[in-house]
């Protein structure tokens, strides 16, 4: 084999407006049309999270005036030709979609990596999911098995979100679902009402992520955006704290959990802390509940999704676990690798084993969200990169 | 014989519940005595609830009298002596939660759930009562005031200047601020500038987290079954909620506005610090992660390290590990600490705990981390702690491997 089997564990997607307009239930089209004429309202809900705009204007002029972008490379957020045109020249022959695609696209009602950044009833959030996942099913099949689509759900009512999971499966969006990180007020994730939630993805090997997305509002105050940089990692990998102490992954071996676009140097740390405090002498009455210690359940039950956005994550990919780390190129997102796949990860890989790179960039990928590898492997055989030009 | 000046970082004080009536405000006394049965009524009910009152009372068990060390200045100066401490830093809550101020004035300090005049009608009564215990020994002591800054800035102030006064050098103010402005927000500045003008240093001690999530109810339903896993997740995520404050103050530039100012994370434990720092210093040099987000770091003129370096200390027990992570963490900015009286402390295994972390190491970083960084971030007399510290300090030689 002279090329590798890529996949993408991070990639984003989303409709345009108009698009999205006919996946809305007519019953909720009316607010729709209002939720996206509604700017001023846009504009004072990032005030008051963030401040000033998250995105610099001299950083987004420079990048989009790259080739790929003023040739319309990142329509690929919405239109599936463009984006597998997009794909087979970075080498790439599945992956992982999120949603977020660029900022052209629509997020219904707020709906996506931010669901709960703000309040609306309970029932226009799930409409927001509901409509996207409609979207996305229909994204996915344009070109089967090359897409693994990641849905979303509300935890207002864990039933609902049960239902949803089922719905997904059957439809074949088979990238599992994006668990909100906050969660409206409602338990936080160590509260037994969502039991019949990991059940069902354990069951239905629907891997559960968290991605960074959801932090609190800073206001529109000086060091916000600094601030918002640092804490949306810690506030993404959060529900797997809870998932861990109540012993979610003792009751359900099978269940995934994959952290998503929040780096991966944190991880040796944070488990090193978990454990230091599983083993203090005052807790022996919660380690006869809990039997394993904590790095134990990321061992077994967690993985990193775009973990080599830098170089840092290769460092440390031994104390990680080399079978924990999922690369991703965070297409059409201006911080990924796109347009540049295969020389950036000839920069980030260089000194990695090639066993090891093949685990990273593609097989580990492959068993978590179930691709068909035989399958991929053809066309792998024609757009892959070059094994000879990446890993020692 | 050559001995260590050890200075603890993280001790705490405070009366019986009872006896804070007298140091409160004359108006406040009748709201006091109700809130008095019930505070005591909840320490019960915690205490069953979290099935820690059989280890508690086990814990307890004969050391009744140095346990009134809480608040009792010779008992307290029998157990210092013993453990080799010449001086100590002083917070609230003497036994855990059995002397703590009253109207929610102490360890747990947030505005969540409390009242204005109430929380700082109990942390005055706490402050007045630490300026008289520190008074007896004061070449020993540092007090640390209750300051709970969210509700009014300017009255926070006062309360500085009383503590400098009356001889209190050090304040505490809440780890989390509910819905009142975060740390970053201009509106405390005059609170930085009057702790930086008189050399007040500012902590954060590690108490308040989201517990309301983690238990299912904040106090415990008492009929409620605690949520699994709920003490797992408090204990995680206490301490990164102790040092959360330090992103609002390090990324709102207060270290950029006031260079001389001190703040100290205390009982967060340590081991969060070089992950930490080197999180923030990727975060503030130019990087293809942050590449689309706006300016944030042209009001910085140094990096998050070393703003660290400079302003921040870390209170904390010093486990081995920690020790090992010294350099990362920064040699010059921990700073140990026993807890004494609280049971997860290292009090009455102190010369043990010692010589777990310590033994072997150089002795320049075992003076530094054991009372040196102590002694000069807050100002103690060095000539009068170290007459103290040739009595009854650990003996340098049994720290030698």
């Amino acid at each position: 084999m002279d090329r590798y089997l890529l996949i993408s564990a991070d990639c984003h997607a989303g409709p345009l407006p108009d698009q999205m307009r006919s996946y809305i239930d007519p019953g909720y089209r009316e607010r729709f049309d209002q939720w996206v004429a509604d700017v001023d309202g846009l504009m004072a809900r990032k005030a008051e999270h963030t401040g000033a705009a998250i995105y610099g204007a001299e950083a987004l002029g420079d990048f989009e005036q790259q080739d790929a972008i003023v040739h319309g490379g990142m329509d690929g957020a919405w239109d599936s030709k463009r984006r597998l045109a997009e794909l087979d020249q970075d080498g790439i022959v599945a992956e992982v979609i999120f949603p977020g695609g660029s900022l052209q696209t629509c997020s219904p009602f707020g709906a996506g990596l931010m669901t709960y950044q703000y309040e609306q009833p309970a029932d226009v959030w799930w409409e927001g999911c509901r409509s996207y996942n409609r979207w996305l099913a229909d994204f996915c099949h344009e070109t089967p098995g090359r897409r693994a689509g990641v849905g979303l759900i509300a935890i207002d009512d864990v039933e609902q979100a049960v239902n949803e999971v089922e719905w997904l499966r059957r439809n074949d969006v088979f990238g599992g679902i994006v668990l909100p990180v906050d969660t409206n007020g409602h338990p936080y994730y160590n509260h037994p009402r969502y039991e019949p939630l990991w059940s069902v993805c354990e069951d239905l090997e629907m891997p559960v992520h968290t991605h960074s997305g959801w932090t609190p509002n800073y206001g529109n105050l000086p060091g916000s955006l600094g601030i918002f940089l640092y804490e949306i990692g810690w506030y993404a990998h959060r529900p797997f704290h809870h998932l861990i102490w109540s012993g979610a992954f003792e009751r359900h071996p099978k269940l995934n959990f994959v952290m998503t676009e929040q780096g991966a140097t944190w991880v040796v740390p944070a488990l090193e802390q978990l454990d230091s405090q599983y083993e203090l002498p005052m807790f022996s009455h919660m380690r006869r509940e809990l039997p394993r210690k904590p790095s134990e359940y990321f061992a077994s039950n967690g993985y990193i999704g775009a973990a080599f956005l830098d170089g840092d994550a290769a460092t440390a990919r031994y104390d990680i676990g080399v079978d924990k780390l999922m690369w991703g190129s965070d297409y059409p997102h201006m911080e990924g690798t796109w347009p540049h796949t295969a020389e950036q990860l000839e920069s980030t890989l260089g000194a990695v084993p090639r066993d090891e790179v093949i685990q990273i960039l593609g097989t580990t990928a492959a068993s978590v969200y179930g691709f068909d590898v035989d399958k991929l492997s053809k066309l792998a055989a024609e757009i892959g990169p070059k094994t000879t030009s990446i890993g020692a | 014989m050559e001995r260590h000046l050890v200075i603890s970082s993280d001790c705490h004080a405070g009366l019986p519940p009872g006896g804070y009536r007298e140091y409160l405000d004359p108006k406040f006394r009748d709201a006091f005595d109700v809130a008095l049965k019930q505070q005591i009524a909840m320490t019960e009910e915690m205490e069953q609830h979290f099935l820690v009152k059989d280890i508690n009372e086990q814990w307890r068990d004969g050391h009744e009298y140095l346990l009134t060390g809480a608040w009792d200045h010779d008992a307290r100066l029998k157990v210092l002596d013993g453990d080799g401490i010449a001086g100590e830093v002083i917070f609230p809550d003497g036994i855990t939660e059995m002397n703590a101020p009253p109207f929610g004035a102490g360890i747990g300090l947030t505005p969540r759930g409390a009242t204005h005049d109430l929380q700082w009608a109990g942390a005055r009564a706490h402050n007045r009562w630490l300026a008289e215990f520190v008074q007896m020994a004061p070449e020993r002591r540092e007090g640390v005031a209750v300051v709970p800054a969210t509700w009014d800035v300017d009255e926070a102030v006062e309360e500085v200047r009383w503590a400098r006064r009356n001889g209190l050098g050090s304040i505490m103010i809440p780890v989390m601020w509910g819905d009142h402005a975060p740390y970053h927000h201009p509106c405390y500045q005059p609170l930085w500038a009057a702790c930086q003008e008189l050399d007040v240093v500012v902590h954060f001690h590690s108490g308040p987290a989201e517990s309301e999530q983690y238990f299912g109810s904040w106090p415990p339903d008492p009929g409620a079954e605690t949520l699994r896993g709920a003490m797992g997740i408090y204990v995680s995520e206490v301490a990164w909620f102790v040092a959360r404050p330090l992103t609002f103050l390090i990324w709102g530039g207060i270290f950029e506005d006031f260079p001389q100012l001190k703040v100290a994370i205390t009982e967060g434990t340590a081991m969060w610090a070089p992950s930490y720092l080197e999180l923030l210093d990727q975060r503030a040099s130019s990087h293809a992660g942050s590449a689309k987000l706006g300016d944030f770091t042209s009001h910085l003129s140094l990096k998050p390290s070393e703003y660290f370096a400079r302003n921040i200390r870390i209170g904390a027990m010093v486990h081995p590990r920690e020790m090992e992570l010294r350099k990362e963490i920064g040699v010059g900015c921990l700073m140990w600490g026993s807890d004494y009286p609280h049971p997860e402390g290292s009090w009455p295994e102190t010369e043990n705990r010692m010589n777990a972390s310590f033994t072997g190491a150089p002795e320049p970083d075992t003076a530094a981390i054991l009372g040196g960084n102590a002694a000069e971030w807050y100002g103690f007399d060095a000539d009068a702690l170290r007459a103290v510290a040739d009595r009854i300090g650990p003996e340098k030689q049994a720290l030698q491997a």
